[in-house]
């Protein structure tokens, strides 16, 4: 009788052993898989070096690197004249905003940054991003200066050159990019930009570096 | 044209009649012209329109999108070979591609709906681009878009002003 139930007892506690086993595995691969789903978008281990660079915010006062220190930011690139990519990446730039636990909210900033300087001038810029949010910045520039920014950081857009009316359009990149306190760039986020995703990753990424 | 004139001579049984005849004439021309002008009008439902929105766009923004589902309820093809709306300068049926993370906007070339066939205008897909738009629209506002078909009559539409949600 004692011999019985000694077996079942061991084979008891080996199954829970087991059990413990897989959790501990699971578990374990799951810390050390990616910060963020392929779909979302990419996390930089070693952050991406943007250095020095000129732009002029939407007050019309020149700024560089030093105004995106010390502070995370979600940075993106458009034009005021786009009507579908841009406004929607601002409205849930807004989402995202709000979604943030205080802790986060605290150490994240947001930006728009204009890659169609013929058109946006400070005061357009100003009154297009104060309508999604009064705390959000936006910033344009030189061309030259725009271009070289956007290579750095990965992002594509291309303004025609002798457009026929004002009504051009602008190709551009959709991505949300994230920057460090250092102003470098830690991880981009893809569209279309389901906010709860991006909060999440911004979490874990702020958490992580 | 002329039996629908009425003729009343009083006291002559045959010339009132002939009065009574010519009223049912003239109703009958009136309902069956009624009948004609509502016939006009199915004949005109070729499109179904459904979802139809325009965002509303921060302020000072001459550019608008208008979303909607457009579908041929016909038995044959149609053609949609312009867009217009009298509050834009330029208006046009954009594709929007997404090219390596590369959003690329372009105006569509005409577009057959197959009978049943819907296209589908949609955040951040293709979309109505309103351009050169002097006023502001805020949410609640309508805006008209005429879509003109080959061979058949331009198809209206109401298009309401809403927030991104």
């Amino acid at each position: 009788m004692n011999s019985i139930l000694l077996k079942t007892l061991t084979i008891i506690l080996g199954l829970i052993a087991l059990g413990f086993g897989f959790w501990l595995a699971i578990n374990q691969q799951r810390n050390t898989g990616p910060l963020i789903s392929e779909e979302v978008g990419i996390v930089y281990p070693q952050a991406r070096e943007i250095g020095d660079f000129q732009l002029v915010d939407f007050d019309g006062q020149p700024i560089d690197q030093q105004r995106f220190k010390d502070k995370w930011w979600l940075v993106y690139f458009g034009f005021t004249f786009c009507p579908d990519a841009c406004p929607m990446a601002l409205n849930d730039m807004k989402k995202i905003k709000v979604l943030f636990d205080e802790k986060i909210a605290q150490q994240v900033d947001f930006a728009f940054i204009s890659v169609d300087p013929a058109r946006d001038t400070p005061d357009r810029l100003k009154q297009y991003v104060q309508y999604f949010d009064p705390d959000f910045l936006a910033a344009t520039g030189e061309m030259s200066d725009l271009q070289e920014l956007a290579t750095r950081v990965g992002v594509v857009f291309v303004v025609p050159e002798n457009p026929e009316n004002q009504n051009y359009v602008v190709d551009h990149s959709t991505f949300m990019l994230l920057w460090n306190p250092q102003v470098n760039l830690q991880a981009i986020f893809k569209a279309p930009h389901k906010p709860e995703d991006v909060v999440k990753g911004v979490k874990k990424i702020i958490a992580a570096f | 044209m002329k039996q629908i004139v009425f003729q009343h001579h009083p006291g002559n049984v045959s010339s009132i009649v002939r009065g009574i005849l010519n009223r049912l004439v003239i109703i009958s021309f009136l309902f069956g012209s009624l009948a004609s002008i509502s016939f006009a009008q199915a004949e005109n439902e070729v499109l179904s329109i459904k979802s139809p929105w325009i965002r509303e766009a921060p302020p000072g923004i001459p550019t608008l999108a208008a979303y909607m589902e457009i579908t041929n309820i016909t038995e044959s093809p149609i053609s949609i070979i312009g867009v217009s709306s009298s509050i834009a300068k330029m208006t046009e049926l954009h594709e929007v591609k997404l090219e390596n993370e590369v959003m690329k906007m372009r105006k569509m070339a005409d577009i057959t709906l197959n009978s049943g066939q819907t296209l589908e205008l949609k955040a951040g897909g293709s979309h109505v681009m309103l351009m050169g738009v002097q006023e502001s629209f805020k949410q609640g506002a309508e805006i008209e878009i005429i879509f003109e078909l080959k061979d058949l009559p331009a198809v209206k539409v109401m298009v309401p002003v809403k927030k991104d949600s």
